[in-house]
């Protein structure tokens, strides 16, 4: 088994009486895709809000790397080399896209500081990577919803993570722009970034993930691999309802 | 190989401070008085862009630090010290009253922000006007310079130029450092800014403090130029609101917009002041509507959209900049 790279111990957040995350225990290993599912309001995005300490967490201790790192600054945690994407697109609107990614280059890991000059190629690279290249003098705010996950994807790997955080990257999307988008993935993957990946399709994650992470009402209910976790009664459950596992049971009884 | 167009902007600054310098050579006082007033708003207006055009933080704190610069000027001086040497005294206290505010109120955004730096230079103003030390609402006098008004003159004006020539070097410099992109990236989104590993609070801090320091060194100038001060003269909210206002005519966020606002603006109060000396203010208030309205990047950003997209789309830059406004 490989190294450890990103751990949560017991990670809790809450929103004034409602727990969003409760004890989520979670480990990313070294060059793994990790999936996260979980029905909608499960404390997926909160986790990564926790993670990348855009919110803290209350409780629970989060290490990269063996270092803790759950009260750090966001900034910090990018430079360390975590990076992330968000389901609501987050672009610099009003800036061209290749200076959306030299943002990234500039700021993120700062292992090899850099630049303008050195940011602006690293840009051009992260553009030519995600298909982007053509676009690149336009402003971000001109592009299609798809386009706009693609420069997400582009500016957060000029930070040089890694491990990349994706946020519902399909969301919004349809069948052939989420294709382009798991294919991407996969590249990204073969350049040696583990990736930690959100998602509220089951279809999506089971094609993706090495492993899976199953979160409902804020608590982890499963986990291990996707033919494990998807045949999980539990899952089922939270999917689908109570209503239709005894229904199946039924039809099963009866057959 | 020699790249002409890398170095344009070199060159067209270069002849454009070689001119300043000359201009005194060529014209009367009366002139250049004129071009002392405009260097000084210029000060303001370029300082104001490090906050207010590149972070997108709208800092009414111009009238602060200028007002605190001069008052320095004067006390210090009063004391014996050499000018320029409390022009550099103004310039480190502007800094360090910048680093001690921008902690807590950089963390307010938009009008907030606005209404907590309107209210920094009210504060000083109050000061001013009741301690001892300032001379209290009766104001301070200064040392008289010595010599004649063609050396005086030239003398201030000089000053001036110094200042300003510093504040655009600077401003050309961040732009083009990570520290310039940084700032532009809390401005179109101060979270994704975080996200992308720029440290927020920092070049924020850097940001205020960088438009704290160049309007204390003019209000310096200002003061033994005025040679007497008045609270109210100094810590005047006119002063901030013509940083924005020259800011938002030249461009905002570029390095020479602001200077070439303050120049378009000076000379046309001027002329309207000529012109219609009753209603010069509603035709100023007027322009200020339509600059808003028609070309809200300012006329820098104007002139460069119409160089790429040629001068037939003038008219449907200008349509779309309007149609911002309609729901």
């Amino acid at each position: 088994m490989s190294e450890t790279l990103l751990e949560g111990r017991g990670v809790t957040k809450r929103f004034g009486g409602l727990t969003a995350v409760s004890a989520v225990d979670f480990t990313v290993r070294k060059g793994e895709i990790l999936g996260v599912i979980g029905p909608n309001g499960a404390g997926k995005t909160t986790l990564l809000n926790c993670i990348t300490g855009l919110d803290p967490a209350n409780e629970g201790e989060i290490l990269f790397h063996g270092e803790r790192i759950e009260t750090m600054k966001p900034h910090s945690i990018t430079r360390m080399g975590v990076a992330r994407t968000f389901q609501i697109v987050q672009p610099f609107a009003g800036l061209a896209v290749r200076e959306n990614v030299v943002m990234g280059a500039l700021f993120g890991s700062q292992k090899s500081k850099k630049e303008v000059k050195r940011a602006q190629e690293l840009a051009d690279e992260m553009l030519a990577f995600v298909g982007l290249s053509d676009k690149s003098a336009q402003l971000a705010s001109q592009l299609t919803l798809a386009e706009r996950k693609r420069l997400e994807f582009a500016k957060s790997l000029a930070t040089e993570p890694e491990v990349l955080l994706l946020d519902e990257v399909n969301a919004g999307l349809n069948t052939t722009e989420i294709e382009n988008a798991i294919s991407l993935i996969h590249k990204v993957r073969e350049q040696g970034v583990t990736i930690l990946v959100i998602e509220h399709l089951m279809k999506v994650i089971t094609d993706l993930s090495d492993r899976v992470v199953v979160l409902h009402h804020g608590e982890k209910i499963a986990e291990g691999l996707p033919s494990e976790v998807t045949s999980d009664e539990q899952v089922i459950k939270a999917y689908l309802g109570e209503k239709y596992v005894a229904m199946m049971k039924k039809l099963a009884e009866e057959s | 190989m020699f790249k002409p167009w890398a170095h344009i902007q070199w060159f067209s600054m270069g002849a454009g401070v070689l001119a300043l310098i000359l201009l005194p050579s060529f014209v009367e006082n009366d002139e250049i008085r004129k071009w002392m007033d405009i260097l000084m708003v210029a000060i303001l207006a370029t300082s104001w862009n490090f906050i207010g055009g590149l972070t997108g933080y709208p800092s009414f704190a111009p009238a602060a630090f200028f007002g605190l610069g001069a008052y320095t000027t004067a006390i210090l001086m009063n004391a014996g010290f050499n000018f320029f040497i409390t022009l550099g005294i103004g310039a480190c206290l502007g800094a360090l009253v910048a680093l001690a505010l921008g902690v807590p109120i950089l963390r307010l955004r938009g009008h907030y922000f606005a209404i907590a730096t309107f209210g920094v230079a009210e504060f000083f103003r109050e000061l001013a006007d009741n301690l001892r030390i300032t001379g209290g609402g009766d104001g301070i006098n200064l040392p008289q310079i010595t010599g004649g008004p063609d050396y005086f003159t030239r003398f201030f004006y000089f000053s001036m130029l110094g200042v300003a020539v510093l504040a655009v070097l600077t401003q050309y410099f961040v732009t083009r450092h990570r520290l310039g992109y940084g700032l532009v990236a809390i401005r179109e989104n101060e979270d994704a800014a975080a996200m992308t590993g720029v440290d927020t609070t920092k070049y924020k801090i850097i940001a205020f403090v960088l438009s704290s320091i160049f309007p204390a060194m003019g209000g310096g100038v200002y003061a033994y130029r005025a040679a007497f001060l008045e609270p109210i003269d100094v810590f005047d909210v006119m002063f901030s609101i013509k940083a924005i206002v020259m800011s938002m005519l030249g461009g905002v966020g570029t390095v020479m917009g602001p200077l070439v606002g303050a120049v378009m603006m000076e000379y046309l109060s001027d002329y309207l002041w000529g012109a219609f000396t009753e209603f010069h203010s509603a035709f100023l208030g007027i322009i200020i509507v339509l600059v808003v309205l028609f070309i809200p990047r300012g006329l820098m950003t104007l002139s460069q959209e119409v160089k790429s997209r040629g001068w037939g789309s003038l008219g449907l830059i200008l349509k779309s900049n309007i149609q911002r406004f309609k729901v």
